[in-house]
């Protein structure tokens, strides 16, 4: 157990309870912190400030804000797998046994290798990427290594799986608010009252925003605090109103939905194993209160990064929160009235205040009487113009300035301090309004930008508006929530705006943003402190011709970091304005883009993961095919058996058996995955005549046809055997992967195009359970199953359907083959799928009945030289181009693709047509995908011809067979053509033949053996 | 195509076991999960059918989008202005399909019977709503989810059908070839209530 | 991400639709004449607005049918929706449609003759 050495605690802390102490560990060494404590507040309370080094320069940097705008202090948290990077402190809270780890410096975070960049810096200026690694454009690979390296701060926890659990959950509110400080609370209050259903989210672990930092505010005649708590308690009573803390509103997208992430566990020390470690709440609310309050903007002065300089608010904040003091000895450095009250709160709570350091010549008389009687020296009309120190500030140079701050007029004087405490004012949060499309406006008197007119239906209230004073900012959000409960429609019972007692503080700034540099332009003055951008860089790119601020945000990388510019947006766009010699609203702000805080990638995966990342479907017989040894392929998201290897089979041996048994005797194939369409009504066959490309008009009851479809452009889209199954009823099949597009395409016709065709659609493919029996013993295998139809050809001929019963099970068979063999594709309703592969599995044993998966399949298809759509086809396909032109009906008046396959462009010779190839090796077998070109000695690049589709050994031929859509490919039958290898193989030497390689006269669908 | 990765994904539900107890040792909390075997039939038409419907059927379809109507076990859905879904008994489905084709011939229509197409599944539990909104974007509040409500939406990457038949009570419908995905679904999501699997379909 | 109000079923995510781009465009019938030209106006020219768009949208995790919808393409303001086979009433809309260089191409005059349904893909 470490010792209690927390000397900069002081009494108070409305946060923490200083009799409970917390142990934690910060780069290997034990502390002592306080339960209710952030890492921060813990660190400070050690008096630890060095906690990280910088981006570029690898400076040393400390804490610099108590929130969610802290540019310096990430650290990493965690061990083993459960490790986050790049988290604020400012923002972790602290549990019994928290490990952290600075970020960013090797070997240690007091000598750190990497702040060799910071003597080097004058080689890293604005543009710096830009300007080195363009040339030689070779050499881009070495300087890619060193970018990668030096790039990024925090490390992941690349050797685990993450083991925490993200969820996700959707929910619909009528009015969502952002922020849990005062008018957060107030427009709740008046949102609830009115029967709404309302979130408040707040982003940290209490509501009352800053008023839990200070005790000299009353509402309604009590403490603030108390007041925020009465509220709080009435709030969760309240059915309709849900309070989420540690919950921040990080993304805002159209039509009002909004992304929030929730740490659920991150605070405690056991974790329930029940629970996520964060929730992703994705949120549509009709109506969107924003009250995220502000920011107190840095001064940009040289040294104005040292560890112990920081934003006086936040030192407000660790001495109200937490009982923790910034220092010792403090200089207080402000260009505003609200500062000074700060300064004589620290004072009276033990930090020696050195000075009031103000660059507006003088402040109102009470605030200086104030001073006087705390005995804090005054100097007004001056400004930090350096600071120094050795990984902490341990002196400023103060100078006395011109009127209007921007010039030196007399000597510095020296003081010695241990932490500054800065103010440049306060800049609302307007992050989220401008995420929402909202305008901002330029406030000549607060001196910042803040929400105008709003694109959601969204409001802001409070500091966030630009409205700093309470009394008015409470006022504000009870009629922004009352407009936003009448928007969706509640009756409004408007509440009583409380009553505040607050000091007076005027809080408009005086225009100084960056202080006069003391030590010339080679020193530092940070602007962006997490992207190392200093004063002096935003100058460089001005004088390089950047004049824009979208391309100097880009070029000098201000505002682009992780923290998103949070404190130096407004400080960048002045010195920018200020060497354009224009206003500031005249040079913009930039986009503002989620999220707010950076935010876990697991949220974002959420559920996703392993066995959920994506539905597996499968079919009735699945686990007898797993039972029989099959291995699996993914089709779509289905799970199709592959193969069914036998003890000591490679795939190779499985698929060449399969296929040699399925033409010898007979196969079984699991079909179940077909697409299936019931398709009803009187203008069916009409529908399918325009859907296909061929006649329809005239098929007969209980016969079958196959069709090509194509898209309006004449390519093939999918194919499929459809049956007629009565006068005004259709059973069709689509391919496996096509059948959601295909049903969705037929809708499309029929809803849109032709909404007077009497057609109704309706999806059955899960319906039937599909068992394809194919092969010479196939009609025998059936009859031993035990079947009332009679399978004669003449009775049962090919390319028809009849209804009976397999086995005792109802059953339609189809006698279609996609093997050339006698084929069965028996259905039976899904129910009946396993009983009725087992019994023909049993029935067919005597027969040699080898299931087959399919990679058999694709090897007899191919065999009989038949097309699968998607292999030989890619959408830019035509029937014509596959030599099917039989298939193309030339007397029909239309149907889809009609008019494109009579554009010119479509009877060009050269298009790309599908041929055979057999090679001259019979054993060679051509990789799919590879190229074929006419002569292999041309010089590269070479004049392809096109690229093999399938390519198997076909076991039947004893021969390498494979089909490839070839320009002019018609035209080139009976010649050789090469396939050039990679790695000095020789290429492969083949023949163009026609594609059909295996009883083209088709003889053996009729069971002729 | 690539080869099917491992076992854990090929047999999803077997990862997640068939009851969790409540964390918090509150059984009444847990989530009932129960595959219930139902006669489905698909109706597809746009003319008046109440009176076949209500006599044969035993319930007229509903008159507004998105309900159902209810008689006994028999429930007929709203699933689009010229769709519904008829549900029965399972050993009923396949005379009520013979009987409604006899009874609606003189107009366009199409009756399917999907009953092994697709899967029912009864939820219940308190926390339900909860559960179901970690993957269904629907409002699913108690005031404006309300019985006799159905819809169709997602469930994360499923296509499904919930239907309110109580505060606490939902129908869910997806396809047979999702209830895999569906039912692991169901458990991870209610890990934090705890949940049990009374019935299942394969 | 965009709320659609579908005709049918009310106010969904738009992650419940799909997209089936620009509406209005009339299918010339095959028997027509049109030379390849102007009949690709029809098969490959699509609009691209900054402003109102026509849009054909579909209710794919929902009730699967298709309307229309008026939707700016810069504030993603939607209009409104409105019943396939029909035009739009705002006037913002029917302004767009009118304005569309598609109503003057032969493309269209080769579609079927105007009646009920017409204006359907």
């Amino acid at each position: 157990m470490a010792k209690n050495k927390q000397v900069m605690r002081v009494k108070g802390g409305s946060a923490v309870q200083q009799d409970k102490l917390v142990q934690f560990t910060f780069d290997g060494k034990s502390y002592m912190g306080c339960a209710g404590d952030t890492l921060a507040s813990a660190l400070l309370a050690n008096n630890v400030h060095l906690v990280g080094r910088s981006f570029k320069y690898h400076r040393p940097r400390g804490i610099m804000a108590a929130g969610a705008e802290e540019a310096n202090a990430l650290v990493q948290l965690g061990t083993d797998g459960r490790v986050e990077p790049n988290l604020r402190a400012t923002q972790v809270e602290l549990y019994d046994g928290l490990v952290a780890k600075s970020q960013n410096r090797f070997p240690s975070l007091k000598f750190d290798v990497g702040q060799v960049n910071s003597l080097l810096s004058r080689f890293f200026p604005a543009g710096f990427y830009y300007k080195t690694f363009m040339w030689p454009a070779s050499f881009w690979m070495t300087y890619e290594k060193f970018i990668r390296n030096a790039a990024g701060l925090g490390k992941v926890g690349r050797d685990h799986n993450d083991p925490d659990r993200y969820e996700k959950r959707h929910a619909h509110f009528d009015i969502v608010i952002a922020g849990g400080g005062a008018s957060g609370l107030m427009a709740a209050w008046q949102a609830g009252m009115s029967g709404c259903r309302v979130l408040l989210a707040e982003a940290g672990p209490r509501c009352g925003g800053w008023l839990n930092s200070v005790d000299d505010v009353e509402i309604d005649s009590q403490p603030a605090q108390d007041w925020i708590k009465k509220t709080l308690v009435r709030l969760q009573a309240m059915e309709n109103v849900s309070v989420l803390t540690r919950t921040t509103l990080f993304g805002y997208g159209d039509h009002n939905y909004l992304t929030l992430a929730q740490t659920v566990t991150d605070h405690l020390k056991d974790k329930p194993a029940h629970l996520p470690r964060m929730r992703m709440w994705k949120v549509r609310a009709q109506q969107v209160i924003l009250a995220t309050g502000a920011i107190e903007r840095p001064l940009v002065f040289s040294g104005n990064d040292l560890p112990g300089v920081m934003l006086a608010s936040a030192a407000q904040t660790y001495l109200g929160e937490f009982g923790v003091l910034p220092g010792k000895r403090g200089i207080v450095m402000t260009n505003n009235d609200a500062t000074w009250h700060i300064a004589f709160a620290l004072q009276e709570a033990g930090c020696l205040v050195k000075a009031i350091v103000d660059t507006r010549p003088s402040a109102s008389p009470a605030l200086k009487r104030q001073a006087e009687s705390l005995g804090i020296e005054v100097l007004s009309s001056h400004g930090i113009t350096a600071a120094h120190g050795h990984l902490k500030v341990a002196r400023v140079e103060v100078s006395p300035l011109t009127a209007d701050g921007t010039d030196i007029t007399g000597d510095a004087l020296h003081i010695d301090c241990d932490c500054i405490l800065m103010s440049g004012g306060l800049s609302p949060v307007v992050h989220l309004h401008s995420q929402a499309r909202g305008k901002l406006t330029w406030d000549e008197k607060t001196l910042c930008f803040r929400p105008s007119s709003a694109h959601e239906a969204e409001q802001s209230a409070g500091a966030c508006n630009g409205t700093f004073d309470l009394q008015r900012g409470l006022k504000e959000a009870i009629t922004a929530a009352g407009k936003a409960a009448k928007a969706v429609g509640m009756a409004v019972q408007t509440v009583d705006v409380p009553v505040v007692d607050a000091p007076r503080i005027n809080r408009a700034p005086m225009a100084v943003w960056s202080l006069p540099n003391g030590q010339g332009e080679g020193e530092k003055a940070f602007v962006d402190f997490q992207n190392d951008v200093t004063a002096s860089d935003i100058k460089l790119a001005v004088r390089e011709g950047y004049h824009s601020v979208e391309h100097v945000k880009r070029y000098t990388t201000t505002g682009m970091a992780t923290d998103q510019g949070k404190t130096s947006n407004i400080n960048a766009l002045a010195i920018l304005a200020d060497q354009l010699g224009d206003a500031i609203p005249e040079v913009g702000t930039t986009t503002f883009r989620m999220p707010y805080t950076p935010t876990s990638i697991g949220m974002i995966a959420g559920r996703s993961i392993g066995s959920l990342f994506d539905p597996v479907r499968t079919t009735q017989m699945e686990s007898l095919h797993r039972q029989a040894g099959a291995k699996f392929e993914h089709v779509g998201q289905w799970m199709r058996a592959w193969y069914y290897p036998k003890e000591g089979e490679d795939m190779e041996q499985a698929v060449s058996r399969e296929v040699l048994a399925t033409r010898q005797a007979a196969g079984l194939l699991d079909a179940s995955t077909l697409g299936k369409i019931d398709i009803k009504g009187p203008d069916a066959a009409e529908f399918l005549n325009r859907i296909y490309t061929n006649g329809w008009l005239k098929l007969k009851v209980g016969r079958c046809r196959y069709g090509l479809m194509c898209k309006d452009d004449g390519m093939v889209m999918d194919d499929g055997v459809t049956t007629r199954l009565a006068e005004d009823h259709f059973h069709m099949t689509t391919t496996t992967g096509g059948a959601a597009g295909v049903l969705d395409w037929l809708e499309e016709w029929l809803q849109t195009e032709w909404p007077e065709l009497r057609v109704y659609l309706t999806s059955v493919t899960e319906q039937w359970a599909v068992a394809t029996l194919s092969g010479p013993a196939a009609k025998d295998i059936l009859t031993a199953a035990g079947v009332d139809i009679d399978l004669a050809n003449d009775a049962f001929p090919f390319m028809s359907m009849k209804k009976g019963h397999v086995s005792g099970l109802p059953a339609r068979l189809f006698r279609i083959s996609f093997t050339g063999e006698l084929s069965y594709e028996i259905n039976v309703p899904a129910r009946y799928g396993a009983a009725l592969w087992s019994t023909l599995m049993k029935a067919g044993a005597p027969f040699g009945l080898t299931p087959y998966g399919t990679e058999a399949m694709h090897v007899l298809r191919a065999e009989k030289g038949f097309i699968i759509v998607g292999q030989e086809t890619d959408g830019s396909v035509t029937p014509l181009d596959l030599g099917m032109d039989w298939i193309v009906s030339k007397t029909k008046t239309d149907f889809i693709g009609k008019r494109a396959l009579e554009r010119v462009s479509m009877a060009d010779p050269q298009r790309k047509q599908l041929v055979g190839l057999l090679t001259d090796d019979p054993n060679k077998v051509i990789p799919e995908g590879a190229h074929a070109v006419l002569d292999p000695d041309q010089p590269t690049p070479m004049a392809m011809l096109g690229h093999v589709t399938s390519s198997y050994f076909s076991p039947n031929l004893g021969h390498s067979i494979a089909m490839g859509l070839l320009k002019g490919g018609h035209e080139l039958m009976g010649q050789t053509v090469y396939i050039p290898m990679l790695d000095g193989h020789p290429p492969i030497k083949a023949r163009i033949t026609d594609t059909s390689f295996y009883d083209a006269k088709g003889d053996r669908l009729n069971g002729a053996s | 195509m690539a080869q099917a990765k491992s076992d854990a994904q090929q047999r999803q539900s077997a990862t997640l076991p068939r009851q969790m107890p409540n964390p918090e040792g509150r059984q009444e909390d847990c989530l009932q999960i129960n595959y219930h075997p139902q006669g489905l039939i698909n109706l597809r038409n746009s003319g008046d059918v109440s009176k076949i419907m209500s006599r044969h059927f035993g319930t007229a379809l509903p008159q507004e989008a998105n309900r159902f109507s209810v008689s006994g076990d028999r429930r007929a859905l709203w699933l689009g202005p010229d769709e519904s879904l008829l549900m029965c008994a399972d050993q009923d489905a396949a005379e009520l399909h013979r009987t409604l084709g006899t009874q609606l011939t003189d107009q366009h229509f199409q009756l399917t019977l999907l009953s092994d197409a697709l899967a029912v599944y009864e939820l219940n539990g308190p926390y339900v709503r909860e559960i179901l909104a970690k993957g269904c974007a629907l409002d699913l509040h108690v005031s404006v989810f309300r019985p006799g409500q159905c819809a169709q939406s997602s469930l994360d990457r499923a296509s499904v059908t919930l239907m309110c038949e109580a505060r606490n009570s939902f129908r869910l419908i997806c396809r047979t070839s999702f209830a895999d995905y569906v039912e692991t679904w169901l458990k991870d999501a209610a890990i934090e209530y705890g949940y049990s699997v009374r019935n299942r379909l394969k | 991400m965009l709320q659609l109000n579908c005709p049918f079923c009310g106010l969904r995510d738009e992650a419940e639709f799909s997209c089936g781009g620009e509406a209005h465009i009339a299918r010339p019938l095959a028997g027509n004449q049109l030379n390849d030209k102007d009949f690709a106006d029809y098969l490959f020219l699509r609009d691209n607005p900054k402003g109102v768009f026509l849009e054909r949208w579909r209710h794919a995790a929902g009730c699967r049918r298709w309307f229309n919808v008026a939707r700016h393409t810069v504030s993603h303001e939607i209009i409104e929706t409105y019943a396939m086979g029909s035009l739009p009433k705002s006037k913002a809309a029917r302004q767009a449609y009118q304005e569309s260089w598609r109503r003057k191409t032969a493309a269209e005059a080769a579609s079927k003759p105007a009646k009920k349904g017409k204006e359907g893909r």
